[in-house]
């Protein structure tokens, strides 16, 4: 355990020297502040209106599902380049013969690495986390759904974290699995859109994509099978990637 | 307390249809300084990765310290340290960050870590290097690093894969130092190409060719031989066998080629001088007398040569079928 947690702090300590981390969570934070703010200002411009109706949606119907949504937008990009390095990196570097050698199981190695990025991208968002809970001030949100988005946003980064780290688990090129990871994530995120236009077997595609998982959640509608999908996908990614591991060594 | 360190067994291990390694059997000791030579790519660095439990043998069996690589691998692992042939240094690291992150990798307690990581340094030069970020230190240092990473844990065995290579020759001196220094304390296998490296540090050599180990022998054979009084002598004129086998103290008379001769004697002063007295007077004009001593490189030459010259021999056999 204590060789796992070392691993895990190694992980965290590689992403913080880096640049990348910082400029990451600069990047991140600004460009939500700003969807933020803008939502506020059309919520403002419209408050009139909205009163008027008869079920007017209220402050948590109005961002958090939209805030949460662009938030994970954007961690679909990012997560790749946290996740490229974890394991091609390594593999290139021959610096994972130090872990290979050491007396700790493949899947200590890639738990830990699964573990670290997931808290890094969780710090990344913190900040977004709040936003929301700051217009408790001037009026009520909705804790039931905040918490429903939590988790949703949550889930769906670990499940797309875990892909990031079995691609990088297969390759030795930091940009290859970049990139490959990202592809593989668009794609998971838009085979909803093409369902939606409504046949039989493009549904059954559509049950694949994450944004028909996640939007439930981030509108407060919590279902096991939703939770369950994301679970399925994080074991998964995290099994391919220690039989991956494994491949290597043998 | 089983006396073998580590014990390879009829270990075969494939890269893909490649057989890097073929049946090999290897044993490292308590109190051994293994050398393991062999020429580029025969497979040194394979299977010092199988002792090492990076790698996983496709066949055989792998004991270190008695616990059987495959079926408990992380207890057999915590008894053995390994360098590979390229330092696994985290670049963006501090020296002491580093060795700390080691020794946690290596289950040693948060609060003992301190004191580890400070002996270990100690032990391998880096005192004043802990605040080091890795990159900015010399390839010696880096060296001595990785050599510090592999003796963190205490390991009953340490596996160094070729420890000087790419170092200039004060370092490689310095690293000589450091090794030999470990062998106090460690049962010591290392791949190296340098003969020389062998016959200073080690007291055992095993040479691999072609992936299966094709010699094994103590250090201490080639002082024997160095006394055996073997020489060459050649002569400019005609002398027959028989005549030589007659000198004083000559044991045994072998003809190499025309008036050449290989020579084993009892004591190789009285031979020597009755030799001379004998080339003098009976005219034999002799032309040399070179004492035939087995050297490493005689064997390993020997051992690596023929085996070239067959992976040639086959090769152009190939191209003709």
């Amino acid at each position: 355990m204590s060789s796992t947690l070392a691993l895990v702090g190694k992980e965290l300590k590689a992403v913080f020297v880096s640049p990348l981390a910082w400029v990451l969570i600069a990047i991140v934070n600004i460009i939500m502040a700003y969807i933020f703010l803008s939502h506020i200002e059309l919520y403002i411009k419209y408050q009139g209106q909205l009163a008027a109706l008869e079920h007017a949606p209220d402050l948590s119907d109005v961002f958090i599902s939209d805030l949460y949504s662009s938030a994970f937008a954007l961690l679909m990009l990012i997560t790749p380049l946290l996740t490229m390095r974890l394991l091609s990196e390594e593999l290139r570097a021959r610096t994972i013969e130090i872990l290979f050698a050491a007396p700790i199981s493949n899947a200590a190695i890639i738990v830990s690495k699964f573990v670290a990025v997931t808290l890094f991208a969780v710090i990344l968002i913190l900040p977004v986390f709040a936003m929301p809970l700051s217009l408790t001030i001037a009026g009520e949100l909705d804790i039931g759904v905040y918490l429903s988005a939590l988790m949703g946003v949550i889930l769906a980064t670990m499940a797309v974290v875990a892909i990031g780290l079995y691609i990088s688990a297969c390759t030795a090129y930091p940009a290859m699995a970049a990139t490959i990871s990202i592809a593989i994530i668009l794609l998971l995120s838009i085979l909803n859109t093409v369902a939606e236009q409504g046949q039989e077997g493009e549904l059954t595609l559509a049950y694949f994509s994450f944004s028909s998982h996640l939007a439930p959640l981030l509108k407060g509608m919590v279902s096991g099978s939703d939770i369950a999908f994301f679970l399925v996908v994080i074991v998964l990614f995290n099994v391919l990637a220690i039989l991956r591991l494994r491949r290597w060594r043998d | 307390m089983v006396s073998e360190l580590v014990k390879l067994k009829n270990v075969s291990y494939y890269y893909g249809r490649a057989q890097a390694l073929k049946n090999i059997d290897l044993t490292v000791n308590r109190g051994d300084v293994l050398g393991l030579l062999g020429p580029n790519g025969a497979g040194k660095s394979t299977a010092m990765r199988i002792i090492a439990g990076i790698l996983f043998a496709t066949d055989g069996e792998v004991r270190v310290n008695g616990v059987d690589m495959r079926t408990a691998a992380l207890k057999a692992k915590s008894e053995i340290g390994y360098l590979p042939d390229q330092p696994p240094l985290y670049m963006d690291f501090t020296v002491d960050e580093y060795l700390r992150f080691c020794a946690r990798l290596r289950r040693i307690d948060r609060g003992a870590a301190g004191g580890v990581v400070e002996d270990v340094k100690a032990r391998c030069g880096l005192e004043d290097m802990g605040r080091r970020v890795i990159a900015r230190l010399s390839k010696g240092y880096q060296q001595r690093l990785g050599i510090a990473q592999a003796i963190i844990h205490r390991p009953a065995l340490v596996v160094l894969d070729e420890p000087t290579v790419g170092l200039d020759p004060n370092q490689i001196i310095e690293i000589r130092k450091l090794i030999k220094s470990l062998s106090e304390d460690h049962g010591v296998l290392l791949s190296t190409h340098i003969l020389q490296e062998v016959a200073l540090i080690c007291n055992r050599v095993n040479i691999i060719v072609s992936g299966s180990i094709v010699y094994d022998a103590d250090m201490s054979e080639f002082k024997l031989r160095d006394n055996q009084h073997v020489f060459s002598a050649s002569f400019d004129n005609a002398v027959s066998q028989s005549s030589l086998s007659a000198l004083e103290g000559v044991k045994c008379v072998e003809a190499r080629a025309e008036n050449t001769f290989r020579i084993e004697c009892a004591e190789f002063k009285p031979a020597r001088d009755a030799l001379l007295r004998e080339s003098l007077s009976q005219g034999w004009g002799l032309s040399s007398l070179v004492p035939e001593v087995q050297t490493l490189e005689h064997v390993f030459v020997n051992l690596t040569h023929s085996d070239a010259s067959r992976t040639t021999a086959s090769k152009s056999m190939e191209a003709e079928a």
